[in-house]
């Protein structure tokens, strides 16, 4: 069991032999716990995650950010955007450059072949946990790190060029922006999602048997709302609700829920044999250890954008709140923590103890960052032996002379 | 010296009588020398344990903070699969990346290597086809913490000094005896550094280091 906000508190609070937070309140030692956790992902990089910055078509229904508090109760809060069409980039107002372009407003419209022209955002905003990128991929390959300089020289139309995403760039877009060049040209891969409901267009169930052939029966119906169930006649009770006629109505009505029935994943092994789908064999289950939740993304690893990165843990905040860490990486975190309560000036200073705590911490600090560089020390090296090349292989680039007049 | 031992220590260096403490309880004192227990075994990483992990199909990686139970893995050793009867290599992920195949996630088999992302996630390559086979992992951990009245420490008792020095200064430090507290903790550090030296050389005497040997 994790330890939690309140033990560690606790804890500290006990060490400090203020239990009842005469000295300390307890707001103070929280803020030094989050303190302590946030330096101690930092300084180490022990926590590690990864997430998924869509290629898909990109869908915007708020312009500005106030818009999200009054968007319809019950429906998606999708993206931000400013402009409808890639041309009008260079009308955009400041600041708003990188928002779009954006010619749908529900994720159906997409869904359902209604989109005739695909954009794809080429900036993302990265998660605001994300310390560092490790790693980004493309369609499962790795991708380059570029800088904007490097681009504007070898490819000057790099902000609209579309096609496979071959690097990325971080600078010039803001500070937790992730740019993707190129701009992917088609979708991920996805999952098809089916489950239409009940689908009710006929009412007697003599109605298929005598009505034209090209006509297409699907459920019987009974009723529109569960409430209503209790007044039907008792022979109509099994049948389900059905508030639709067309199958394709409900996926334009229902674009939100627990994921159903995705036709590829209901071939494949199941994994478990109770509750709600967790895991998806094949993928990598994303923001969290895999080992519980239900499964949000139903778009594939295949032709997406993917970046693992070290990242910090979430700030706690209520009492409850656990800590992403083993116990013993907590008490680290208190060590941290004695050591800013007992060096702040006022009742209960105390130096030369909040220095012992700090190098408590900072030993522990070193512990983790040793652990961490310790896969290569098991691996036997030999002089003269076959040289492992840890680097990248250089990246591909035009003769300096290009597009210059050279004399 | 077995935990009743260390804790009658504490409690005659804190003046206390051991069956009817005045001042200090009985688990101020354990939690004390389990506190310093663990924060030894931390720094020096003598406890050496291994454990079997059960290959998922599809599954690339895998949670150490959850995956072996109980145990706090502190380093991971070495890595053996128990279908092939090999030790796995230690790999950088650039390794894979660059000079295995690009899409190395993709590709199924009994796993060959294997890598850290983070602290907490192994990695295992190729990533297994099926759920089946094990491997087991050898790696430093955190000790089972001391319970009963004759659980001993599992490191030399040379060393087994230092919980009780521990014990003393986190009990001192709490009713603000910073001196004494320090006192304490500066002998503590002197005996954690001789574990770790310990663990460290266990071979350092007979063996002689050469290039190539």
């Amino acid at each position: 069991m994790a330890k939690t906000l309140s033990g560690v508190r606790a804890e500290v609070l006990y060490r400090l032999g203020d239990s009842t937070s005469v000295i300390w309140t307890d707001a103070e030692i929280d803020r030094y716990i989050n303190e302590g956790y946030e330096k101690l992902a930092m300084g180490t990089g022990l926590l590690w995650d990864c997430a998924y910055l869509e290629d898909q078509s990109y869908a915007g229904n708020y312009t500005t950010a106030w818009e999200t508090n009054y968007l319809e109760a019950g429906g998606q809060t999708l993206n931000r955007f400013h402009f409808t069409h890639a041309f009008e980039v260079d009308s955009a107002l400041p600041g708003h450059v990188n928002l779009g372009p954006a010619n749908h407003t529900t994720l159906w419209e997409y869904d359902n072949g209604y989109v005739a022209t695909e954009h794809f955002l080429a900036v993302h905003q990265l998660p605001t946990e994300l310390i560092e990128i490790e790693r980004a991929l493309w369609n499962k390959r790795r991708i380059e790190p570029l800088r904007s300089s490097e681009l504007e020289f070898a490819d000057a139309q790099y902000q609209t060029q579309q096609g496979e995403v071959m690097g990325y760039l971080r600078d010039k877009d803001g500070i937790r922006s992730f740019r993707k060049w190129r701009i992917p040209s088609q979708a991920a891969d996805e999952y098809t999602v089916t489950g239409d409901g009940w689908t009710g267009n006929y009412t007697a169930d003599w109605e298929p048997d005598d009505a034209p052939t090209t006509f297409t029966f699907y459920e019987q119906f009974a009723y529109t709302q569960g409430w209503e169930k209790p007044y039907v006649t008792a022979a109509l009770q099994p049948i389900p609700t059905s508030n639709h006629t067309g199958t394709w109505e409900f996926r334009n009505t229902t674009q939100f829920g627990i994921l159903r029935n995705p036709t590829e994943i209901a071939d494949e092994e199941v994994i478990g044999s109770w509750g709600i789908p967790r895991r998806i064999p094949g993928e990598h289950p994303c923001a969290g250890d895999g080992t519980w939740g239900i499964p949000r993304r139903i778009w594939k690893a295949a032709h997406n954008t993917k970046i693992e990165y070290t990242k910090k843990g979430k700030t706690l905040v209520g009492d409850g709140d656990t800590f992403e860490l083993p116990d013993l990486y907590v008490k680290y975190i208190r060590h941290f923590a004695m050591h800013r309560a007992l060096q702040r000036d006022g009742q209960g200073q105390d130096l030369g103890l909040s220095n012992f705590w700090k190098a408590l911490w900072e030993n522990g600090l070193s512990r983790a960052r040793k652990r961490k560089q310790s896969l290569m020390k098991t691996r036997i090296h030999i002089l003269g032996g076959e040289r492992v090349e840890s680097g990248r292989p250089p990246t591909a680039r035009l003769p300096w002379t290009y597009g210059k007049v050279v004399r | 010296m077995n935990f009743s031992e260390l804790k009658s220590e504490v409690f005659r260096r804190l003046s206390e009588s051991s069956s009817d403490p005045a001042f200090w309880m009985e688990a101020d004192i354990e939690s004390a020398l389990n506190e310093g227990y663990e924060e030894m075994s931390d720094a020096s990483e003598w406890y050496e344990w291994n454990a079997n992990l059960p290959l998922l199909s599809n599954r690339t990686y895998y949670d150490m903070r959850t995956c072996f139970g109980g145990d706090t893995v502190l380093t991971l050793k070495q890595a053996f699969n128990s279908t092939t009867r090999r030790w796995l290599d230690p790999v950088e992920l650039r390794e894979l990346d660059y000079r295995t195949h690009t899409q190395w996630e993709d590709v199924q088999g009994e796993p060959q290597s294997w890598f850290i992302r983070g602290l907490f996630w192994l990695g295992t390559f190729p990533k297994q086809a099926s759920d089946s086979g094990t491997m087991k992992m050898y790696f430093t951990a955190l000790p089972p913490p001391l319970d009963s009245e004759y659980d001993e420490p599992g490191f030399p008792q040379d060393f087994q000094y230092g919980l009780v020095e521990y014990a003393l200064g986190d009990l001192l430090s709490q009713e603000a005896e910073t001196k004494k507290a320090l006192s304490h903790f500066g002998e503590y550090l002197t005996y954690e550094a001789g574990l770790k030296s310990y663990t460290e050389g266990r071979i350092a005497l007979d063996r002689i280091n050469r290039l190539n040997g």
